[in-house]
Formats: structure tokens, sequence, C-alpha cells
């Protein structure tokens, strides 16, 4: 697993991960990640419309480290910032200001690298996030798969996160007119993840691996873009993510699977060959 | 509490695996965390440095063990890598490093990593700094805020800091942030106060983010993104809005209108008509009668008045407060420089004093390097004058002093013969300093009358150096290469039957250097160039192609690259021609220009003189004249520039600019006028002829670009 690890390290250090997040997309660039450069057999995705919107989970603590603000603080701006929206109102000029500059920071010379955005469609997290509760970012974390938020193996009492919800339109196309780079995640796209099931080419969708195990009958959609710039007005809520990954990963895996298998038969072949041991 | 009891406290017995195995092989573990090659599990999408921050985060609430543990494996493993190329092919470095220094630097307990990272401060630039990208892959800008944040008492750094902020030539726009916070937590009797001298230094970082936008070095958007992130960041850091406010209404008017602009949308419209005050608050001003003052007290000095050396101590200190304050040292370093000249010879020690002040000041300034050569050979020490003087030159090929002030250390040293070597080659090439090169010369044939015949260089060559022991702040081995690179430059200067053993001897020290120092890329690069000059452009090759990218990309040795090809092609002519032969020549060298303003316009004539080894086909004709048009244009576009006198240029195109020169001095029939275009034929004689001085000026373009890049 170590050498499995460390080559595909390598690769997504070389080929994926290899510029700033702030340079200007091109998808001609030497630096900019495999994934939208040969994207061809990718473009599920491409058509989707400008106005369907995205969620991007970020974990708090790590924007602050990168952007030498205070996590409490940050906080508690972020927290002002998502109530004003959700209720469509304008109280918070100030707060949304500073979260701003931190955001800016935190994406530029935080130093933050290029690599593939992971992220879920408004239209799956909506059930969870249209009005948030005050465990919603434990449901959305085992929703969305995103097992490295996991507060007890990290030695931190509680991961603070922020959910930015924005239209697809803001994501690159590939020319003026051409198709939106929004694509099917990979094996490839990211670091190798024990939550992470490859959908085969051509599926048409990206299936979120359900942490809980609790088999949902629709996995969550989930797709990938270039970084773009994430400003205060994109936080729609604040939450924390404060129970451990369930320690079944290998069994929801295997529901996750016999899931998307059921929804989709095309899909045996495949999960025979990744998952046949389990 | 013992490291493994502690880890056993924090995780009830189930700690993630590589903890236990950090506890087991600290180095190790730490190798193998940082390089990505450790599976973390389900934690394994995330990023390993932030994991290692979270874990020194949460067991800093436990216990002393895992803190002090990390501190000592991270001392020992920037010691273990630092001088191997143990990490080269385990795949950028480059990001291993980066993540690695900025664990260091965020963690709270680190007083040995800290400790072997300050041991190695004269290092870094040339270790660290070819594997710096970007902020995201930027190993030097994290060592750097290491030591911005650890420097205690220490206000040693305080040029280097302003360095950052004046975006002195081959420092990042990235880094302009860390020499703010470099002046922010530097010692001094406002520390813990807002601080007058940062302000400055946000408005000098934008000004000098702006001179990068007007020598089309930098994109206005990334310009401004930094201008703002540093003035948000720092206003922050002093959260005194009447400060900032008094500072901004005080200095907006003298910005020009783009840094005004980047940081009236942080400060806000300035009400220069009604300036705010802020108590305590006192800008420093330039006086101007500095120069005057400057003048009349060299004037004294030189008369050996007696109240002249306290004169010049109160107006320095009134320079040194500005310079401290303002992040402008240049009055500073003038003055130093033109009292230090003004000394007679029994205060030939405070000259050399203010020579070296003024030096570490400027070293992007020619007039700071020559002198401090002065004043080092009036004190004595011959060898670092010598040493100086040889990377002196290499900075500035086009200074006329540098280069006379190296005969004079060569002469000082007793290397007779190589100091008629470079005075004759400075006589070609700065025939407007001949003034100054007689009276060396004649000096110099003094010597040789009163030695005979001159010294003969063959023995040891550091040991020729007189001064015995290597001063105290450079190493053995950054000795020894300086040494092998005024070798490979003097034996350029030689004639062919008395080259071998100077390259020989170069090529051994640099060796030797790269042995000590298996990752920098000074040594390296001396290799390649003594195997260009013993004619083994094979040999180059192969060990350009063994280097990993981050280095074998960088534009000096890719123009290396394209030289050596350049080699080969002439040493089998003549070779029939093809398209993807030229491509494998000049390539490399547009490469290097895209990535280097200096180098940009070298490309096309390295295209001409590789045709010259051609015969056959139409697309030769049309590759030669494709390289004309681009080599006139370039000469044709920068004469225009100077025409329009657009002030002091950026160092990068006053190189280019020189080479063009250059070009234009050996080959005239580039120097196009209206009407009369040069042919290839009326070139091929003069680019054959020239060959020997055409390979020396591109070789000292590459070499003075490694300092800008």
């Amino acid at each position: 697993m170590t050498s499995w690890n460390a080559h595909h390290a390598l690769y997504l250090k070389e080929s994926v991960r290899a510029g700033s997040r702030t340079d200007v997309f091109d998808a001609s660039a030497a630096s900019t990640p495999e994934t939208f450069r040969l994207r061809d057999p990718l473009d599920e995705f491409a058509t989707t419309d400008g106005v369907l919107e995205l969620v991007r989970i970020e974990d708090l603590g790590a924007i602050a480290r990168r952007s030498c603000a205070d996590v409490v603080t940050l906080r508690a701006w972020a927290e002002a910032v998502a109530l004003d929206r959700r209720t469509n109102a304008k109280a918070t000029a100030v707060e949304s200001a500073k979260l701003n500059d931190r955001l800016q920071i935190w994406q530029g010379a935080g130093g933050l690298d290029n690599r593939p955005v992971f992220v879920g469609f408004w239209e799956s997290v909506a059930e969870v996030l249209e009005t948030p509760s005050v465990t919603w970012a434990n449901t959305v974390r085992d929703r969305l798969g995103l097992s490295l938020y996991d507060p007890g193996s990290r030695l931190r009492k509680r991961i603070d996160v922020v959910a930015f919800r924005y239209p697809a339109r803001l994501v690159q196309r590939t020319s003026r007119r051409g198709g939106c780079l929004l694509a099917r995640p990979t094996v490839l796209d990211g670091g190798l993840s024990t939550a992470f099931c490859t959908a085969p080419a051509g599926c048409g969708r990206g299936s979120c691996l359900d942490l809980s195990g609790g088999g949902s009958d629709t996995p969550w959609q989930e797709a990938l873009h270039p970084p773009l710039n994430y400003t205060a007005d994109m936080v729609w809520a604040v939450g924390s993510i404060t129970s451990a990954v369930p320690s079944t990963l290998a069994d929801a895996r295997a529901i996750h699977l016999a899931a998307v298998c059921d929804a989709n038969p095309d899909f045996w072949a495949l999960a025979v060959e990744t998952d046949g041991d389990l | 509490m013992s490291l493994v009891a502690e880890i056993d406290e924090a995780f009830a017995g189930s700690p993630p695996d590589w903890l236990p195995a950090f506890a087991h092989d600290p180095v190790g573990s730490l190798t193998k965390l940082f390089t990505e090659e450790w599976f973390h599990g389900h934690l394994n999408a995330e990023d390993p440095d932030e994991l290692l921050l979270d874990w020194a985060d949460g067991f800093s609430e436990i216990g002393p063990a895992f803190g002090e543990a990390l501190d000592g494996a991270l001392a020992d493993w920037i010691v273990m890598h630092w001088d191997s190329r143990s990490l080269w092919h385990a795949g950028s470095p480059g990001v291993t490093w980066h993540r690695a220094l900025r664990v260091v630097a965020l963690i709270d307990h680190k007083p040995a990593a800290t400790a072997v990272l300050r041991e190695r401060v004269g290092e870094a630039d040339d270790v660290l700094g070819p594997m710096t990208r970007h902020a995201a892959r930027d190993p030097l800008g994290w060592y750097w805020t290491v030591l911005a944040v650890t420097q205690g008492d220490d206000e040693s750094l305080r040029e280097k800091w302003w360095s950052f902020c004046n975006l002195a030539p081959g420092v990042a726009p990235f880094h302009g942030r860390i020499g703010l916070l470099g002046l922010r937590r530097i010692a001094g009797p406002d520390r813990g106060r807002f601080r007058e001298s940062v302000a400055a230094g946000v408005l000098r970082l934008a000004c000098a983010l702006d001179q990068r936008v007007q020598d089309r070095a930098l994109g206005q958007r990334e310009a401004m993104q930094v201008a703002r992130t540093a003035a948000v960041e720092t206003r922050a850091a002093y959260p005194f809005p009447e400060a900032w406010a008094a500072v901004w209404d005080a200095r907006a008017d003298k910005l020009e209108e783009r840094p005004r602009e980047w940081l009236a949308a942080v400060f806000g419209a300035p009400r220069g008509d009604r300036p705010r005050r802020y108590a305590g608050l006192s800008l420093p001003k330039p006086d101007p009668d500095w120069f005057l003052r400057a003048g009349q007290i060299a004037n004294l000095l030189r008369r050996h008045d007696a109240e002249a050396k306290k004169a010049a101590t109160a107006l320095l200190n009134e320079q040194r407060y500005y310079a401290e304050r303002a992040g402008d040292a240049s009055m500073l370093t003038k003055t130093l420089c033109q009292l230090s000249s003004a000394l007679g010879p029994d205060d030939q020690r405070l000259a050399h004093e203010w020579a070296d002040e003024a030096w570490a000041w400027e070293r992007s300034n020619p007039f700071t390097w020559s002198t401090l050569v002065i004043a080092l050979i009036a004190i004595g020490d011959f060898s670092t004058a010598l040493a100086r003087a040889a990377e002196g030159v290499e900075r500035f090929p086009d200074d006329p002093v540098i280069a006379t002030n190296l005969a004079t250390a060569l002469r000082r040293c007793g290397r007779l013969d190589d100091a008629g070597a470079v005075l004759r080659d400075a006589g070609d090439r700065f025939p407007s300093n001949a003034n100054a090169n007689s009276r060396e010369l004649a000096k110099l044939v003094r010597a040789q009358s009163e030695h005979g015949v001159g010294t003969d260089d063959a023995r040891d060559p550091v040991e020729l150096m007189p001064g015995a022991d290597p001063p105290a702040h450079e190493s053995d081995a950054a000795r020894i290469l300086t040494e092998a690179r005024l070798l490979l430059r003097l034996a350029a200067l030689r004639p062919a039957d008395e080259r071998a053993s100077r390259l020989d001897r170069a090529g051994a020290l640099a060796d030797a250097a790269v042995k000590a120092h298996p990752q920098d890329v000074e040594a390296l690069m001396t290799e390649i160039e003594v195997l260009l000059d013993q004619s083994k452009p094979e040999d180059a090759a192969k060990l350009i192609a063994s280097l990993p990218g981050y280095i074998a990309q960088r534009p000096p040795f890719q123009a290396l690259r394209a030289s050596g090809r350049l080699d080969e092609v002439r040493a089998a002519a003549p070779v029939k021609f093809e398209q993807s032969i030229l491509i494998g020549i000049v390539d490399p060298w547009k490469q290097a220009g895209s990535e280097h303003a200096a180098l940009s316009a070298g490309w096309p004539l390295t295209q001409l003189r590789a045709t010259t080894a051609m015969y056959d086909g139409t697309d030769l004709g049309d590759a030669q004249d494709e390289a004309i048009r681009h080599l006139v244009e370039a000469i044709s576009s920068d004469a225009d520039r100077r025409a329009a006198g657009s002030g002091l240029p950026q160092r990068n195109r006053a190189l280019r600019s020189w080479w063009l020169g250059e070009v234009q001095r050996l080959i005239p029939p580039l120097k196009a006028t209206a009407g009369d275009v040069a042919t290839y034929a009326s070139l091929a004689p003069l680019l054959e002829e020239q060959s020997e001085r055409l390979d020396a000026i591109d070789r000292q373009l590459i070499d003075a670009a490694r300092f800008t890049a």
C-alpha cells in the first residue's frame, strides 16, 4: 500500500497539483491538472445548466491556519454571513468584508495548489442544508464520503466546516461557448481514499459513498471542477463535525457498491474488479 | 510521560498508524509522511502536513513529549536531507520541503529545528530557491518565515526583510509578505507598538510590485492581489485604524497611480488636504541636504579634518534611522560608499566597515561591490577581495569598474598573468574606462618587473589566496566554488593551449563543492560549464539529464543545455539541415527566455549560429532569415527603449540590453539602419570569426541571470 500510495502521490504532485490556486486557468498550461487537460472522456457534466447549484465543504480550521486568522473569529464572521444569506438579510457587511479578506488570503498567499475541487450538487444536499440543523455537518460529512474529517483521529475536539453554495455557471469552461469543466471524479483526481469508488466512464454520474453505511437508495452525486475563487457571498452554512467516522467503512463500501450496481447493472463488472474480495 | 504513553493516552490505545511508527523511527516516518508515501487510511485524502499540524496542536494540550520529539525529529530530518540527494527522485522535492518547513514554521515548540535552519542561512537560497515555484510550492518562503518568527533579539536580518519588501532582484513577488512579517517580528525599541517601518514596508512592496508590472515581469492582477493581501494582513496585525489613516494620508500622494489604487481599496480614500494625525507617529523623511552634507564631509575626510568622522557618524546615523524605518537605503549606501572611499590609510578598518554595511544593504548595486573590493584590498584581505570581485563580475558583466577591480584583486593575490588577461579583456569591452585600466596596467607592469614573471598559479588555488583562513561567514565549500568559477572565467581569457589546466582545476574544485553540497545549484552549474568548456557537451548533457526537473528546467540550465547542443552540432559540422536538429538546439533557449526576461533575446543568435554549421535545403535560409529578423527587431526595440529613457531599467532588462549591445559590438551589421537589412551572407564570416567571444557573452549572460531569476 505504501508503494502504491507513493506512486499515486507522485502522479498527483506532478500532473494534478503542480500549479498554484491563483493560476489563471489555461487548459494548455503544463501545470493545469491533467483532469482538465485530457477531459474528453470525462464530459458527463459538461452540459450542466449554469443555474444548478454546487456545494463545497471546507475545513474552517485549515482556512484559519492558511489565512493567519483565529478560527473562533473566522467562524463567528462566517456564521453571521451565512445566516444573513439564508434569511435574505443584509446586516453583516463588515463581517462579510473581513471574511472575504481572509478567504482571499487563504486561496492566494495561503499556498493552496490548483488541485481539482470535489463538490456535491445542491440537488442532493438540499435535503440536509436547506434548513441546516445543529448536526448537519455530521450528516453531510457522511453522505459526501469525507472520511478525512474525523475529529478523533486528528486530535481535534470538533472540525468546524463551512459550506459554500454557488451556481455552476461560475465553473470555468473549455472556451467561451464551450462545455462546463465539471467532471466525474476518478481515482486519479485526488489522494487515495478508502471512501472513494470510481464510477465507470460514461455512466453519467459520480456517486458519493455514504460513510454511515445507511445504504441510501440514491447516493449523492459528486463532481469536480478546477478551483474557483470562493467569496463570502457563497457561504451558506457553518457547522461542526463532532462524530467519529464510522469504523465500518468496508461494510459501507460494500453496501454502496451493491446499491449503485442495483441501480445500474453495468457497474457489476467494475465493482467485482475493485472490491471483489469484500 | 513518555511519547508512547502520550500517544496511547491521546487516542485511548487506538492511534492512527503513523504515530506509533513515528515513536519508533521519527526521522524515517517524517520522510514517509512528507513525501506522501505513508498511507493514512481513511485520513489519506488530507494533506499530510495538515494532519501533522493537527496532531501537534492536539498533543500540546496533553503533554510535552510529542512536541519535543517532533522538534528533534524535524531537526534531524533537515540535517539528513539538506546535503543529500535522497529526495531528488522521490518526486517533487519542492513539495516535500515545503511541507516540512511549513510544519516547522507553524508548530509552537521548535528550538532544535530552528537552530539547524539558522545554521544554514547562507545556503538556503541556493538549496531551496530552485525548488520554489509559487506560493503552493514554496520551501524558501517557509524557510524565511521560520527565521522571521524566531528572530528574538537578533536584528541581523533587517536588510534581508527590506530586500523582500523592495522585491530586490531575484526576490519572488509572493515573498514580499515575508519581508513584512520579518519587520513585524524583529527586535527594536518599538516592538509591542504600531510600527511605522512595517507600514512603510507595505507601501514599498506596493511600489516594487508596480515596478515589476511596468517591467512586464508581473501581471497587474497578480500584483494587485499580492499588494492587497499584504495590506490586509498587516492592517489586521496592527488593529489601529487611526494610525493607518495617518500613514495613508501622509504617504498616499507619494505613490504612483497604480499602487495608490491597490492600497486605497484597503485603506480608503486618503485625505491629503486634511491629513489625520496619530500620536507618537513620526514618519521619517529624507533630508534634502544629505547629498550636499555627504560631499562636504567626504572633502573633510580627505583632508583628515578632526571633526569629519564625528560629522560622518551623525549623518550616517540619520540615514540609518531613515533606511531602517522607511526601507529606502539608497541614500545611506551612497553615503557609505562615498565616505568609505574618502577615508585615509589610517582609517581603512572603518572604510571597510562602511563598505561592508553598504554591501549588506544593496547587493544589487555594483557600486557597493566595487567599494567593498577596494576596502578589502586596502585592509589587506586580498582573498576575500578576490572572492567578492569574482562574484561581482559574474553579477555585473556590464560594469567596467568591477572588471578592473577583479584585475586589481588578482594582482594583489599575486596572480599577475590572470590580472593581465582580465585587464586586456576589460580594455576591449569597456574602452570608456580606459583611464582606470591604464592606471591598473601600470601597477601590473611594475609588479611584473618586481617579480620577474607572473605567478605560477599551478599551485593549490585556494592557498593562492592569501589571508589564510576563510572568513567565518563563508564556508570552505563556498570559497572553493568561488575559486572554481573564477578559474572557469579566467580560462576563457587565455589562449587555447593554456586553458586545459585551469579547466581541470576548476572541474576538480566544482566536484569538491558538489560533494560538500550535493543539491547546490551553483556547484552543479559550474560542473556543467566546465564540461562545456572542456568540449565535452555530451557529458554536460548527461549531467543535466541526471538532474531533477526543478533544477534542469531552470532557465540558466536550459540555456546551458542549448549551448551544449550548439557545440555538438558545430563539432559535427557540416551537418545536413533538419528542422528537428534546430528545434533541439533552440527550444531550450526559448524556454529559458520565456521564463527569464534577461534571456529572452538569446535564442535567435543561437539559431543563427547553429545554421552556420548546416547545409542544404530552402528551410535553412528561412531559419536564417527568421533568426536575423528577430535579432534585428530585438536590437531595434531595445535602442528605442533606451532612447525613450524610461528611468532606471529593471535589472533583467538591463542585462538583456547589455547583451544586445555586445552582440552589436561583435557583429556590427546587425545594427540595421533604414533600408539596410543585414543578410546572412554579410553576417556569416563575423559569426565564425567572433565565435569564441559570442560564446563568452552568452555564458556571461547566463551566469548573471542566475542572480536575478
